[in-house]
């Protein structure tokens, strides 16, 4: 189900940054967010695939590499918290199709077998 | 069924519930797809930027704006924000940076270039390519211009604000949320860099 009024995480106790010293150089930044349309077009007719660690402390998986081919997923920069995992090789298709404020909610998330 | 006109809207809305490694998923799809082109025009990878360069940008073009929007103003004319859905990109002014007039920048490459930058103020928070940690400023003795942020870490940096945030404290061109590289949130999205380089 669709959730809203999501406050996210983060939002109290971090420190700004310091204003003085960010600039830019030699860098173009998309004139907007990717959109749906973008995203959805790199997914095409291919599934994206990732796989799955496991924390064995709590439980939960995180996703560690991912691609569209299970024979070649690109290997994606962990957090240190990884550090402690007990990888499952599980493979699972993603689809992180965006739910679109309140209009539309296509979140697929499925084993493969 | 839905209509065209209401397919064609929810196309142009910000993709969201991608996280960080949905991002760069994202990045290396559009690199396989761009290599001849960004050969051609002398770019080098699509990339996440830095949350110096994301924030450099949403500073305007004197680096005096407090939050990234058309006039370095908050109002909901100019961002959007305290929403309950996301809205279509592009929808608020943007940012005018003339880049397509700037000098240095080769000629075929100012039809890939907007004037303008948008949505850096609300709409979804944006990952950035930095792992969170403390701000540096000095390293081995040398001030950094161009701070990538910590080699290691466990949170990636976020910058923007959203259509949720309500506190205009959070929407502004300092602030800085963070999150696992894994979560996936409802307001979550990403735009991307590219510099002149190696495709």
């Amino acid at each position: 189900m669709c959730q809203g009024g999501f406050i996210p995480r983060g939002y109290n106790g971090f420190k700004d940054a310091p204003k003085q010293q960010v600039r830019v150089k030699d860098v173009f930044l998309a004139s907007h967010p990717t959109t749906v349309a973008d995203y959805a077009r790199s997914l095409g007719d291919q599934p994206l695939l990732g796989r799955l660690a496991t924390d064995t402390r709590t439980g939960q998986a995180h996703i560690y590499e991912i691609g569209t081919n299970a024979d070649d997923l690109e290997t994606v920069p962990l957090s240190i918290e990884f550090s402690d995992l007990m990888l499952s090789h599980e493979v699972v298709e993603l689809a992180p199709v965006a739910r679109i404020g309140s209009k539309l909610c296509a979140i697929k998330e499925r084993n493969l077998p | 069924m839905r209509d065209k006109g209401e397919e064609f809207a929810i196309d142009k809305h910000p993709a969201v519930y991608v996280s960080h490694y949905g991002s760069l998923a994202y990045s290396l799809w559009l690199n396989q797809q761009t290599i001849a082109e960004r050969a051609r025009l002398g770019l080098g990878v699509f990339r996440l930027p830095t949350e110096a360069e994301w924030e450099g940008a949403a500073r305007g073009p004197e680096g005096t704006f407090e939050w990234g929007t058309s006039t370095g103003e908050l109002s909901h004319e100019l961002a959007h924000y305290d929403a309950e859905a996301t809205a279509p990109v592009g929808s608020k002014p943007g940012i005018l940076y003339g880049a397509a007039t700037l000098s240095g920048i080769p000629e075929e490459l100012k039809p890939y270039l907007d004037e303008k930058l948008f949505d850096m103020a609300g709409n979804v928070w944006e990952w950035t390519a930095d792992w969170y940690g403390a701000y540096e400023m000095v390293r081995n003795g040398k001030v950094l211009e161009y701070p990538t942020g910590p080699v290691l870490g466990q949170w990636r940096v976020l910058r923007g604000g959203s259509l949720y945030s309500v506190d205009p404290g959070v929407l502004r061109a300092a602030f800085r949320n963070l999150d696992l590289p894994d979560y996936r949130g409802n307001d979550f999205g990403f735009r991307l860099a590219v510099s002149p380089g190696t495709p």
